[in-house]
C-alpha cells in the first residue's frame, strides 16, 4: 500500500512538472508573438509617420500654391459671390440675368467636393448674350456650362443656362 | 535458474518490482521536466518583460502619430489630389462660347437662325440649330458650309424638311468640336 502511494505521488509530480513546463513554454511563445506583433505594428507606424511627416512638409512648403489652387473652387461662403459674378457679368454685357435655381449635388467619384448647379436665364441682343457666355466660361473658377439654349423672341434673344461649379465640402 | 518460491509470492514480488520501477522512472522524469521548466524560467521572465515593454512603446507611438493624424494632413492631401483631378477634367472641357464665332463666321445667306441648343454629353457637345431657310438651295448650302467648316460632325438635314420650297423651318443636329479648327 505504501509503495502504491509513492507511485501515485511520483505520477502526480510528473503531471505537475509537465503542466508547469507546458505553461511556461506557451507563455514564452505567446510573448514572442506579442513582441513580433508590436514590432510589426511599430514598423507600419514608422512608415505611416514618415509618410504623414512628408505630407505635412509638402503642405507647409506649398502653402501659397495650394491656397492659389483653392481659389478655383467655390467655398461654403462664396456661393453668393459666385451668383454675384454671374449677375455682374450680365450687367457688364447689357444682358438681363435672372437666377432660377441653385442646388448642390454629390458626385459619386468625389469625396471632398460637391457640384453646385446654377440655372439662370439671360435676355438681350444676340451679340451681348454670346459675349456674356464667353465671360461666364472665363470665370476663374472650375466650372462648366452643361446646357445652353438660345431662342429668338420677337425683338430679342432669350437664353437659358445650366452651369456647374465645383465646391469644397 | 529455477525459482522455488510459490507462485503467489512470485507474482507479489513481480508486482512490487514493477511498481518500484515505475515510481523511480516517474521521479526521474518529473525531475528532468522540472529542471527543464527551471531552465525556461529566465526566458519566461525576460520575454514577459520585453513583451510588456514593446506594447507600452507601441501604444506611446500610436498616441504620438495619432496627434499628427488628427492634424488632417492625410485628408488634406486626399482632397488636394481630388481637386487636381477635377480641375484637370474641367480644364480639358470644350468651351461653348467659340461656337457663336464659328457659326456666324459661316455663310448664313438665305438662312435665319432662331434657336441654338448646346448640350454637353461627356466630352462632346451636341448642337441643335433651328431656323428658317428662304429656299431649299439656301438650306442645302448652309448644311454644306457646316460640313466643310470642320467643327460640325454628322450634319444631317432631314429630307422632310425639303418638302417646302420657300420659308422652310429646319432643325439640324450635329456634334460640335471646338478643337477641330
Amino acid at each position: 500500500m505504501r509503495s502504491l502511494t509513492t507511485l501515485i505521488v511520483a505520477v502526480g509530480m510528473v503531471v505537475a512538472s509537465c503542466a508547469l513546463y507546458v505553461f511556461m513554454y506557451a507563455q514564452i511563445a505567446e510573448d514572442i508573438e506579442r513582441i513580433a506583433r508590436a514590432v510589426g505594428s511599430a514598423e507600419t507606424l514608422f512608415e505611416r509617420d514618415a509618410s504623414i511627416r512628408g505630407q505635412q512638409i509638402f503642405l507647409e512648403e506649398n502653402k501659397d500654391a495650394l491656397e492659389q489652387l483653392r481659389t478655383y473652387l467655390v467655398t461654403d461662403g462664396a456661393i453668393i459671390e459666385t451668383i454675384e459674378f454671374i449677375e455682374t457679368a450680365g450687367a457688364n454685357t447689357a444682358v438681363d440675368v435672372s437666377i432660377s435655381s441653385v442646388n448642390t449635388r454629390s458626385q459619386e467619384a468625389w469625396s471632398a467636393h460637391e457640384a453646385v448647379d446654377i440655372a439662370f436665364s439671360a435676355r438681350g441682343d444676340f451679340a451681348s448674350i454670346a459675349q456674356f457666355t464667353g465671360l461666364i466660361e472665363s470665370f476663374p473658377l472650375a466650372s462648366r456650362v452643361e446646357r445652353l439654349v438660345f431662342e429668338k423672341t420677337t425683338d430679342e434673344w432669350f437664353a437659358s443656362f445650366s452651369i456647374v461649379f465645383v465646391k469644397l465640402k | 535458474m529455477v525459482n522455488l518460491l510459490p507462485q503467489k509470492n512470485i507474482r507479489a514480488l513481480r508486482r512490487t518490482y514493477y511498481i518500484r520501477l515505475i515510481t523511480v522512472c516517474s521521479f526521474f522524469l518529473s525531475g528532468v521536466v522540472a529542471l527543464g521548466a527551471l531552465l525556461l524560467a529566465p526566458s519566461y521572465f525576460v520575454s514577459e518583460r520585453t513583451a510588456d515593454a514593446s506594447e507600452q512603446y507601441l501604444s506611446a507611438l500610436e498616441e504620438t502619430i495619432g496627434v499628427r493624424e488628427r492634424a488632417g494632413a492625410e485628408d488634406e492631401i486626399r482632397a488636394l489630389r481630388e481637386s487636381v483631378t477635377i480641375l484637370n477634367t474641367f480644364a480639358d472641357d470644350a468651351r461653348l462660347a467659340p461656337f457663336f464665332g464659328d457659326l456666324f463666321g459661316e455663310q448664313l445667306r438665305g438662312v435665319r437662325i432662331t434657336s441654338i441648343a448646346l448640350t454637353r454629353e461627356e466630352k462632346e457637345v451636341r448642337a441643335t440649330l433651328g431656323g428658317i431657310a428662304e429656299t431649299r438651295n439656301a438650306l442645302i448650302a448652309f448644311g454644306d458650309n457646316l460640313r466643310a467648316a470642320g467643327y460640325a460632325e454628322g450634319v444631317e438635314i432631314p429630307l422632310y424638311q425639303l418638302a417646302q420650297d420657300s420659308d422652310i423651318p429646319f432643325s439640324i443636329n450635329f456634334l460640335y468640336r471646338s478643337d477641330a479648327l
